[in-house]
């Protein structure tokens, strides 16, 4: 039984390898701009091969509803049955040393993670223990952050921060929209999404970051456009990105502080987006619901059509292969 | 008072604060030094030492009463510890990278006066309804 689940788990491994390389390949084929938003493709793009591997691996074991058990049928290369766990046996060693080999690379990155979230996690509590103010309805925390920012934090009841400087600084309008952006944020739930990208990423190691910048760059997106919907105005909101800008411009960072996670490049794209005016959210919304509806049918045929002896059969037969 | 101008406290400093926090009153040095449990027992001129630095890093007050001064914290203790956390999410430091935080800008983003101003152009023209 441990070589059937051993080599269940080093064909998780490998499809998600496989599956993640050819995500990394396609999302070097879409052009950033021409597929800016939404941000679900991009969040998908980094969960779609841990998924498809999980069912895939667990879809090896479903008794196959097309034909009997083959194991008894040929011996030429090991099988993967819970039925008959003695004829996986070969398998053991190969199996495990690939798994071992997937848990040595993802361990630094879940370490670092791990600390990282207990120290999130504490800062988090220290500040939602600020006293809360009601701005426009919504509840907020005042600052000194040193930083004119305003972030949104925490994955279960994320809570909004805004540094005092920058409120005190950006007029009524600019306000206004900084407070719709990070509602937007809280609405959509990004910061959990954050979480659980990022801890895809690490059980991923071979996947591309910019998978992950590209769904922050769009998640960005898709706030600034609800907050224009709020304010009715996009150049409303463009104008309070620029403002936010300034105040930062205005900064003494350090010269290696000087780029973030797009750069200029960010805050430019961002305008523009508002600017060119794009499609409103409820295409995009749609779009959402597409995006995550193809790779679910796909899963779900992977699960209940495609094993059958055939995805069984090919998998034995290539590990067979391998192992003789 | 901006507490993210503060200096970070020592050891010391942090223990003389957290008895002022304690209590409900201001509280005299001596009073201090007698709150303040510590191995080997501080001394009094210690004491007045770690609250003058406080107070010069603003984060106590003092009034007089009498003949000696009564000290007392300028922020609660959640206030502080809040404030500090904050900070720290905010990613005022180089290489902040947070896994459930959303920023409006990224906070370690500085950007170029020029592209600031060229995108102010940009949308002052499109308010003005001039083509780009």
């Amino acid at each position: 039984m441990t070589a059937v689940v051993a080599s269940s788990a080093a064909v998780f491994v490998v499809l998600t390898l496989v599956v993640g390389l050819l995500v990394a390949a396609l999302s070097r084929v879409v052009p950033e701009r021409a597929w800016a938003r939404p941000s679900t493709p991009w969040a998908l793009s980094i969960l779609l091969p841990l998924v498809v591997a999980l069912a895939g691996s667990l879809a090896l074991f479903l008794p196959t509803p097309f034909s009997a058990c083959h194991c008894a049928a040929h011996d030429h290369h090991p099988h993967l049955c819970f039925a008959h766990p003695s004829l996986a046996e070969p398998l053991l060693v190969p199996a495990s040393v690939l798994v071992g080999l997937w848990l040595l690379s993802i361990a630094p990155g879940a370490v670092r993670l791990s600390l990282a979230l207990v120290r999130s996690a504490r800062r988090i509590r220290a500040v939602r223990r600020l006293a809360p103010v009601r701005v426009d309805q919504t509840e907020v925390r005042f600052v000194d952050s040193g930083v004119p920012t305003a972030f949104t934090a925490g994955v279960r009841a994320p809570i909004i921060v805004l540094d005092r400087a920058m409120w005190a600084a950006l007029g009524e309008r600019d306000r206004e929209v900084v407070l719709y952006h990070e509602r937007g944020h809280v609405h959509r739930a990004d910061p959990l999404t954050s979480l659980v990208l990022r801890a895809s990423l690490v059980l991923q190691p071979w996947l591309p970051r910019s998978l992950f910048e590209r769904w922050q760059h769009a998640a960005e997106l898709d706030c600034d456009r609800h907050a224009a919907e709020h304010v009715g105005d996009p150049s409303a909101v463009a104008a309070a990105l620029v403002s936010v800008g300034r105040l930062r411009s205005a900064m003494p960072f350090a010269d290696e502080a000087l780029s973030g996670v797009f750069g200029a490049d960010g805050l430019e794209a961002r305008v523009t987006a508002l600017l060119d005016d794009q499609p409103a959210p409820g295409g995009s919304r749609r779009n959402d619901v597409i995006a995550i509806l193809i790779p679910l049918l796909g899963v779900l045929a992977l699960v209940t059509v495609w094993p059958g002896d055939v995805l069984h059969h090919a998998v034995e037969t290539v590990i067979g292969f391998l192992h003789h | 008072m901006s507490i993210a101008a503060a200096p970070p406290l020592g050891e010391l400093e942090t223990a003389v604060l957290d008895v002022l926090w304690s209590s409900s009153s201001a509280l005299s040095v001596r009073a201090v030094l007698a709150r303040v449990r510590r191995r080997p027992a501080l001394a009094y001129t210690t004491v007045l030492t770690v609250l003058d630095r406080l107070h010069g890093k603003g984060v106590v007050v003092r009034e007089k009463e009498g003949k000696a001064y009564h000290y007392s914290p300028r922020v609660t203790r959640e206030e502080w510890f809040g404030e500090r956390a904050a900070r720290a999410l905010a990613g005022a430091a180089p290489g902040h990278d947070d896994a459930v935080l959303v920023a409006f800008l990224d906070s370690t983003e500085r950007v170029d006066p020029h592209l600031l101003d060229k995108l102010s152009a940009l949308i002052a023209a499109r308010r003005k309804g001039k083509p780009r």
